[in-house]
């Protein structure tokens, strides 16, 4: 699969001095076509920068970079990539559709075509019925429908997002997900900046968490959620001598159940060979599944973060 | 390219509609050539304006002023308002148009425009354009609608009063590529209206200014090296030496094209060094 977005080494510094603030650390990472691909990091951890520096709206200090096969900031880049930023504003006289066309025509769309991706993606985001409502009289979810078809207004190969769904409501949030999701199969990149983790969870194929301009982690949903041989028994009469003669770790959890790590699955099994032969009633066994927001947590309570 | 400067240039006229001020200024236009309808219809006004100016303005020596032989009244009141017109396209008009550049730089507008494939410059080139085409249309339309209305009341067709239109404008393009300019550098409405405008008065007293202090300190007002300078600042900026174009034109239907040049050159360089600090700029 082609790459759709990739850098080595970027660095990238605003000021000098004592005063020099280090928002990029020598970020290397590689996005595939077709792929949805997620930032996740704390505030202040580089993610917009980053976004910033792949469309040339910051210059980088160093290391390199390139987007769709051309630098960074280029101009013919960009013409196939559609970007919502975070606390975007139009401007408040403008229609949504005004809105749209005006963007359009800065993305280079002919006249034709340009009416035509106007109804298109205000039907895709739903907004067709406030096509001619002024944007001052938009509420914040509706600006970020807006946001989201001005992004996708030019048909871009890679969708660049800053907090998609901030304001948004539920609703509207499954909304936009199964809008991504069908842009992801139509075989666009998604480029996907959020603080919503277990969004980031349902529909992204790669996740990057960024840390004071450093990648901390990176991975699969999967690989990054995986637990072990973590499971929960749910155990009817059982005496602490059976359990003590388990000799595994053991944490009892909020519902009665028992948290038991394993080394591998057939030690879990012999542990069931154990208990019932020790005529315990075993009520359920539920693998452990970590979520990405318990894996986040976990990175940054621990404060042992090892920088790759 | 032609697609996306229209479209800058349109948002920036709607901008500008947008903004009361400019709907204000069209309104004050349109009162007065009502006004003007109204006066042009009196005789005594009508016979007042066509005859010669000599008659009614006296210089100090109660003589009619040498500038003023042979022309009537009406062309004295054409020039006094072409006049009063260019100082106010110049700071009126920039005090409006100020915001079309420094809004371009707004958070949540700017990080929008700059993810367009439109190279940076083409945003500066086609705000400027607008503003200086909103200004075209406001001084079109005031000076078209008097001599409309002077024309069809007194039967005289002054065109030289026309010309005043480019020649305003020019003004204002000359002066507002070097609020622009000041505008990208501070990012500040306030900053670049107050220190563009500075500038540009300053160039204008600052060479009688310099031949005052040569003179004081050598008794030349000539070749001082402050008047050197002086006039050295003075010929950087755009527009210096446009009024006095304008009243040639009107006064004796000559025109001195040095000032239009170095206005137009001089704001086009100006410009340029705005394009040139914007795609060095980071938001």
């Amino acid at each position: 699969m082609e790459i759709a977005l990739s850098c080595d080494g970027l660095v990238k510094t605003y000021g000098s001095g004592t005063k020099a603030v280090h928002a990029l650390q020598g970020v290397s990472l590689s996005v595939s076509g077709g792929e949805i691909f997620s930032l996740l990091g704390p505030n202040g951890a580089g993610k917009t920068t980053l976004i910033k520096c792949v469309l040339g709206i910051v210059f980088t200090s160093a290391g390199s970079g390139s987007v769709l096969g051309s630098p960074f900031g280029s101009v013919s880049a960009k013409e196939h990539i559609g970007y919502l930023p975070e606390n975007h504003r139009y401007p408040a006289h403008l229609t949504g559709g005004q809105v749209l066309r005006y963007f359009g025509k800065l993305s280079g769309l002919e006249a034709a075509k340009l009416e035509s991706q106007i109804t298109r993606t205000l039907e895709l985001t739903g907004m067709s019925d406030w096509r001619d409502t002024k944007v001052k009289k938009y509420s914040k979810g509706m600006m970020q429908r807006l946001g989201l078809a001005q992004a996708l207004i030019n048909e871009p190969q890679l969708i660049m997002l800053d907090e998609p769904t901030d304001g948004v409501d539920p609703v509207g949030r499954k909304e936009i997900r199964e809008v991504l999701v069908r842009l992801k199969n139509e075989g666009k990149t998604i480029f996907l900046n959020s603080h919503l983790l277990s969004e980031v969870e349902r529909i992204s194929d790669r996740v990057v968490i960024m840390d004071h301009g450093k990648i901390v982690e990176q991975g699969t949903v999967e690989a990054l959620t995986r637990t072990g041989n973590i499971y929960q028994l749910k155990l009817g009469n059982v005496t602490p001598e059976v359990l003590s003669a388990l000799h595994v770790a053991l944490l009892p959890t909020a519902d009665g159940s028992l948290e038991m790590s394993f080394l591998t699955v057939e030690e879990l099994n012999a542990a069931i060979d154990y208990l019932r032969g020790q005529s315990v009633l075993i009520e359920s066994i539920v693998p452990k599944k970590s979520t990405l927001e318990d894996r986040f947590v976990d990175l940054f309570k621990s404060g042992d973060i090892t920088h790759q | 390219m032609l697609r996306k400067f229209l479209a800058i240039v349109e948002d920036t006229i709607r901008e500008g509609l947008a903004k009361k001020t400019i709907l204000g200024m069209l309104i004050v236009s349109t009162v007065t050539i009502i006004i003007a309808v109204l006066l042009f219809q009196m005789d005594s006004v009508q016979k007042g304006l066509l005859s010669p100016a000599g008659e009614h303005i006296k210089n100090g020596s109660n003589q009619p002023a040498p500038g003023l032989m042979g022309l009537s009244v009406l062309e004295y009141v054409w020039m006094s308002i072409s006049m009063m017109l260019l100082v106010a396209s110049i700071f009126v008009g920039s005090f409006v148009t100020t915001g079309f550049i420094t809004s371009l730089m707004e958070k949540g507008n700017i990080d929008l425009l700059l993810s367009k494939p439109v190279p940076r410059w083409l945003y500066i080139v086609g705000r400027y354009s607008g503003a200086v085409l909103i200004i075209l249309v406001e001084v079109s339309y005031l000076i078209f609608g008097l001599w409309l209305v002077a024309g069809l009341s007194l039967h005289t067709w002054s065109g030289v009063f026309l010309a005043s239109i480019p020649l305003i404008t020019l003004s204002f393009a000359g002066v507002y590529a070097l609020v622009t300019l000041v505008g990208i550098l501070t990012r500040s409405s306030w900053f670049a209206m107050i220190i563009g405008l500075a500038i540009y008065v300053l160039a204008s007293i600052v060479v009688p200014i310099a031949q005052w202090i040569d003179k004081l300190l050598n008794g030349d007002t000539g070749g001082g090296i402050v008047t050197t300078v002086a006039k050295i600042f003075h010929y950087t900026i755009p527009s210096e030496g446009m009024g006095g174009a304008l009243n040639e034109v009107l006064l004796s239907k000559e025109l001195h094209s040095t000032p239009l040049f170095l206005t137009t050159g001089l704001a086009m360089v100006y410009v340029a060094i705005a394009c040139y600090a914007f795609s060095k700029k980071e938001f």
